[in-house]
């Protein structure tokens, strides 16, 4: 256990070094190229640089089978449970599951789950210049919750206060505050703090029913489920 | 029709796709973005018929709203057309946010060539080199999601039958919270099935290999060299400047010196690359057919 | 060459009392074909996980195992993953990837195959198994029974020694799993693979092995040829005999001595040395009772553009009844079920549910009080903890008095697991805690989707026992099976759905006796002497009667 963790912990290192360097190194190779649109390459960049470091952590511990399964059924459920939803077409349930998913399993598969979430969903949605924000987004919303909330958590009542404010202001900071910026340098190639506000503005509604729905889904459905996740880990004796 | 192209390998396809947008996406040149933007369009009609056209349709009224959007906010450029409020509208900036929906409409379009090519198949194959256990993660997701979403249905139905339809918004919102609870326990039931099928045949011994059905040919190498060399000619020719258009103060205007043609020409084979690619196997099979 | 040596192995899970295997002893040679039966909870599953490391269960271990001389734990990885093969019951869930093609491929990969050698290895397997039709395909538009052979497929990839399958069938239609076992037996005939079994299908499988094995609490009861362990098991006059096929069945009850048939062919030679012609069965018809549902000249299909699903159906099924609705697979028979749980609505002709039209029903009188549906996995019912807190819930929804619940326990036997969780139940626990939810509102129809897939003889039995239960209050039980010998030996009416219409419809029996195929064995075995015997006791009455008669004759 102990050598695995040093190992995947050295795989990390590297790939956040990395990053350290390559992030400045990108903005100033960026200021030689003309025009506005250069803005969105740069930033496309610094957003894979950052997730770098997850992913080849992720890759360098050799994830063990009920590992892989695990994150799997996550993110399958946090795709498909769009049908739980039928009745209601706008809810989604996809922030709320990363979001416990980070919770239950820790920061680095919360992040795992949401940015592979995201760019799974859309192999079904269709991919876009769009696809790494959402990602970023997703994976960042899926790694706070683990960092915030004890992997133990559950809440003591049946009302997951905690959780459900969390949510609603992950999907309307972390969510709608990385990809809303992100939509708005595809479709303006660079950012004023108007046009910013603007885009904000305009996504704002879909944002709002976004966080209503993450918020009345962990409100309710926190307890239970963190539950089963819980008995899922002492189960398959994964993230002890 | 896109046989050809969809046969390439992997590699080669993501190249084309990742020059294509980049290009797209920093070039300032008008008559450029147009070239991009007719390329894609021109490839989605090879890939996908000529319903891929519907896609002109969206562009315009696109194109009118970033304008109008990027006319509200950005009041730099030189020519006022007229104030509103006391905020000068601008030509250049018309004309700014005009060029910004487009690249926005190219880049989608490109996109959507991207999904008609760029199966998920192909996307593991370009992952599982470098990331190996990523791959496998996308491709066991692909696998649960339809398993999910059939389970989903069956037990929305068997509570539909014991409880009936839920009424009111906290009812529905009850209710879906039940069925992704009775999801989630049959999910990692089945799914421990599945790590144990894991590890029955073999996974985590040391030394995996990773499987594909993709050969690099000879005509990948052809159509990858003549990519590159394109590339890099359009990229030095832009480079020099020759069809840089500046909008603010002033539109610049559109390039037409020598050097500007011959970048637009470059840029113009590069992205048709796939295209005449595929029309050449399309003539080649009519050429065939005719001499049966 | 031995390649299996198990001796005194004993074993106990953590937290249990009981051995779940209890000093089992037993070699496998190199090419044998060894079936293992015995009731579920047997220790079957236990002692098959004992073969492939990967998946032996933790827990208290005594004995010996040995695997090609040298104790199984011992042996490296690499070895086990290429050389035993292990196939799992639910076809679904031991995929992995997305697409065919990679899960052929799949073990290959495991083991560090090249890309050249991975091909070849897959297009042979493709090409042995008959899956090239459908070798690019993703893997969820497949049928069970293809999932089941991709399975075996990609087990069979690494060429290994042992193939070790657990009820690989269970789960599969008739015709799905005749061609599965089929397979399995080309498999050890021709490539000489050693194949490990355990099977509740006997009647198909039997006849093509030299060697069976018979599991009961833990132990090794039995070991030999099919006819020498038919012999054994009535000389010891075992609960297991419930499970073997008909012709061994009749063997024993009749008792006459002789050498045990194994096969329906067997089974004819036996009876013919017996018995001869003639003699029929005289059975009093079903009591006309009203229609609980009625389906007239109905015809649906799930979208406008795709095929027709039913067409024309027509189909009256008596109130009080237990009405069996048998049929191939894709002949409508789930729709049709769909239909009458008002899940599906005809786009011409109609649904009645006790004379009224299904959709003048509003929906809160309709579920759970006039209809029940049993889904094909009852797992889908569960939203729980504990069996308890999910009938309690039910219980609550529904306003039912604290008698009726207690007394559905006990119908459904369900009182000795309230307080397990459902998912630690085993596959017939789950049905009848979720038959105890279902009937607890006392619907006045049952609807049941396959209600014996995957469970042994002796709880099929249970579960008629409880069915029959319900019927006598005078619930309509509607149940939609494959299993023909359950529908005959226990269904008072019987239906033939094909290609969406009723093709035959009678009193069950009857109905049976007039098919000549589409029977149960006891009938196929039977039918040149008598008449209209269908179940095994039927021929054996028949049997009995001839012989008293001669006796009395003479």
């Amino acid at each position: 256990m102990q050598e695995t963790k040093r190992k995947h912990s050295r795989g990390a290192v590297i790939s956040t070094a990395a990053a350290v360097l390559l992030i400045p190194l990108t903005i100033a190779a960026g200021q030689f190229f003309p025009g506005d649109r250069k803005y969105y390459i740069i930033s496309l960049l610094i957003i894979l640089y950052l997730m770098l470091p997850f992913f080849a952590a992720f890759e360098s511990r050799k994830p063990q089978p009920r590992e892989l399964v695990i994150i799997a059924v996550m993110c399958a459920v946090a795709i498909g449970g769009r049908l739980a939803f039928f009745w209601l077409p706008q809810f989604k349930p996809m922030t709320a599951v990363v979001i416990l998913s980070g919770i239950a399993f820790g920061g680095q598969t919360g992040f795992l789950t949401g940015a592979v979430t995201a760019f799974v969903s859309n192999f079904y949605f269709g991919q876009g210049p769009w696809t790494p924000w959402q990602m970023f987004a997703l994976g960042l919303t899926g790694l706070i919750s683990g960092l915030i909330l004890k992997r133990d958590y559950v809440p003591r009542r049946t009302l997951a206060v905690i959780p459900a404010l969390y949510g609603a202001a992950a999907t309307l900071l972390i969510y709608g505050g990385i990809v809303n910026p992100g939509s708005l340098l595809i479709a303006a190639g660079k950012i004023t703090p108007q046009s910013l506000f603007a885009a904000y503005a305009a996504g704002l509604p879909m944002d709002l029913v976004h966080a209503a729905a993450t918020f009345f889904f962990l409100l309710i459905g926190a307890k239970p489920i963190l539950k089963i996740l819980c008995r899922v880990k002492t189960k398959y004796g994964l993230f002890a | 029709m896109g046989r050809a192209f969809d046969t390439l390998h992997p590699w080669v396809s993501f190249i084309f796709f990742a020059v294509c947008i980049v290009f797209s996406m920093v070039s300032s040149s008008p008559v450029m973005l147009a070239v991009s933007f007719a390329s894609a369009l021109v490839l989605l009609c090879v890939l996908s018929g000529v319903k891929a056209l519907r896609y002109l349709l969206f562009s315009v009224p696109a194109i009118i709203a970033a304008a109008a959007v990027n006319t509200a906010f950005n009041h730099e450029g030189a020519t006022v057309l007229l104030y509103i409020n006391g905020n000068p509208i601008t030509l250049e900036s018309v004309i700014y946010g005009a060029v910004s929906g487009t690249v926005l409409m190219t880049v989608i379009i490109w996109f959507a060539c991207f999904s008609r090519i760029m199966t998920s198949e192909k996307i593991m194959f370009l992952f599982a080199k470098v990331s190996p256990s990523l791959s496998l993660l996308f491709s066991m997701i692909l696998r649960f999601v339809p398993q999910v979403t059939a389970k989903a249905r069956q037990i929305n139905e068997a509570q539909r039958l014991s409880y009936g339809t839920p009424a009111g918004l906290y009812g529905r919102i009850k209710r879906g919270l039940t069925v992704i609870y009775a999801l989630l326990l049959r999910s990692f039931e089945d799914a421990a099935d599945t790590a144990d099928s894991m590890k029955c045949r073999g996974y985590g011994l040391p030394g995996r290999t990773a499987f594909s059905r993709f050969r690099f040919t000879l005509l990948d190498g052809a159509v990858l060299a003549v990519m590159l060399v394109l590339t890099a000619a359009a990229a030095a020719a832009a480079g020099t400047g020759a069809v840089r258009s500046a909008y603010f103060p002033l539109f610049s205007g559109i390039k037409t010196g020598p050097y500007a043609v011959i970048t637009y020409t470059l840029y113009a084979a590069l992205l048709n690359i796939p295209a005449a690619l595929c029309l050449t196997e399309e003539i080649k099979w009519s050429y065939l057919k005719s001499r049966i | 060459m031995v390649l299996f040596e198990i001796k005194d192995l004993s074993f106990t899970y953590p937290g249990e009392k009981n051995k779940a295997l209890d000093s089992v002893s037993l070699s496998v040679g190199r090419g044998d074909f060894l079936v293992l039966c015995g009731p579920s909870g047997c220790g079957k599953t236990t002692l098959l996980r004992h073969f492939k490391p990967a998946v032996t269960p933790h827990g208290e271990r005594s004995g010996s195992l040995l695997y090609k001389g040298t104790p199984l734990s011992e042996t490296a990885e690499r070895v086990l993953a290429e050389e035993i093969g292990f196939v799992f019951q639910d076809p679904d869930s031991q995929i992995v990837t997305d697409k065919v093609w990679h899960e052929l491929a799949f073990s290959l990969e495991s083991l560090g195959f090249e890309n050249s050698v991975i091909r070849r290895r897959v297009a042979e397997m493709a090409s042995f198994f008959g899956i090239t039709e459908w070798f690019e395909r993703d893997v969820s538009t497949l049928s069970g029974g293809q999932k089941q052979l991709l399975n075996l497929a990609s087990v069979m990839a690494t060429s290994p020694e042992v193939l070790v399958l657990d009820e690989p069938t269970a789960q599969l239609d008739p015709i799905a799993a005749a061609d599965f076992l089929s397979t399995l037996v080309r498999i050890n005939r021709e490539l000489a693979t050693t194949v490990i079994l355990s099977e509740h299908r006997l009647e198909e499988i039997l006849p093509y092995t030299d060697r069976m094995a018979v599991m009961e609490n833990g132990k090794l009861t039995a070991d030999g040829s099919p006819q020498e362990v038919g012999e054994l098991l009535k000389s010891t006059g075992s609960r297991m005999y419930g499970a073997m096929p008909s012709a061994m069945r009749i063997y024993s009850a009749l008792d006459l001595g002789g050498s045990c048939p194994v096969s329906v062919r067997d089974g004819i030679e036996y009876l013919s040395r017996e018995v001869t012609a003639g003699g029929e069965i005289e059975r009093e018809p079903f009591p006309e009772t009203e229609p609980a549902a009625e389906l007239k000249d109905v015809w649906f299909r799930y979208e406008k553009s795709s095929p027709d699903i039913l067409k024309d159906l027509n189909l009256t099924v008596p109130k009080s009844s237990f009405f069996a609705v048998v049929g191939a697979n894709g002949a409508g028979k789930s729709t049709m079920l769909s239909l009458m749980a008002g899940l599906n609505t005809p786009y011409r002709g109609s649904v009645k549910l006790f004379g009224k039209k299904i959709g003048k029903y509003k929906e809160s009188e309709l579920y759970p009080k006039t209809v029940a549906l049993l889904p094909q996995n009852p797992m889908s019912l569960f939203t729980s903890n504990s069996v308890r807190e999910e009938l309690e819930a039910v219980a609550k929804a529904h306003g039912v008095p604290a008698e009726d619940a207690e007394k559905t326990a006990q119908i459904t036997g369900c009182g000795e697991f309230l307080s397990r969780h459902p998912y630690d139940l085993s596959g017939g626990e789950r049905q009848r805690a979720a038959l105890a939810a279902l009937i607890m509102t006392k619907p006045k129809i049952l609807l049941l989707d396959e209600p014996t897939k995957g469970l042994d003889a002796a709880y099929k039995k249970e579960l008629a026992a409880i069915l029959k239960c319900l019927c006598s209050d005078g619930t309509t039980v509607i149940a939609v099976s494959h299993d023909i010998e359950f529908c005959a030996e226990y269904a008072d009416i019987c239906a033939l759905i094909f290609t969406g219409s009723t093709a035959a419809y009678g009193e069950a029996r009857e109905f049976f006796a007039g098919n000549s195929f589409y029977t149960t064995s006891a009938n196929r075995i039977s039918r040149r002497f008598f008449k209209n015997a269908v179940t095994n006791d039927e021929v054996v009455y028949l049997c009995r009667k001839q012989k008293e008669n001669t006796a009395a004759a003479r």
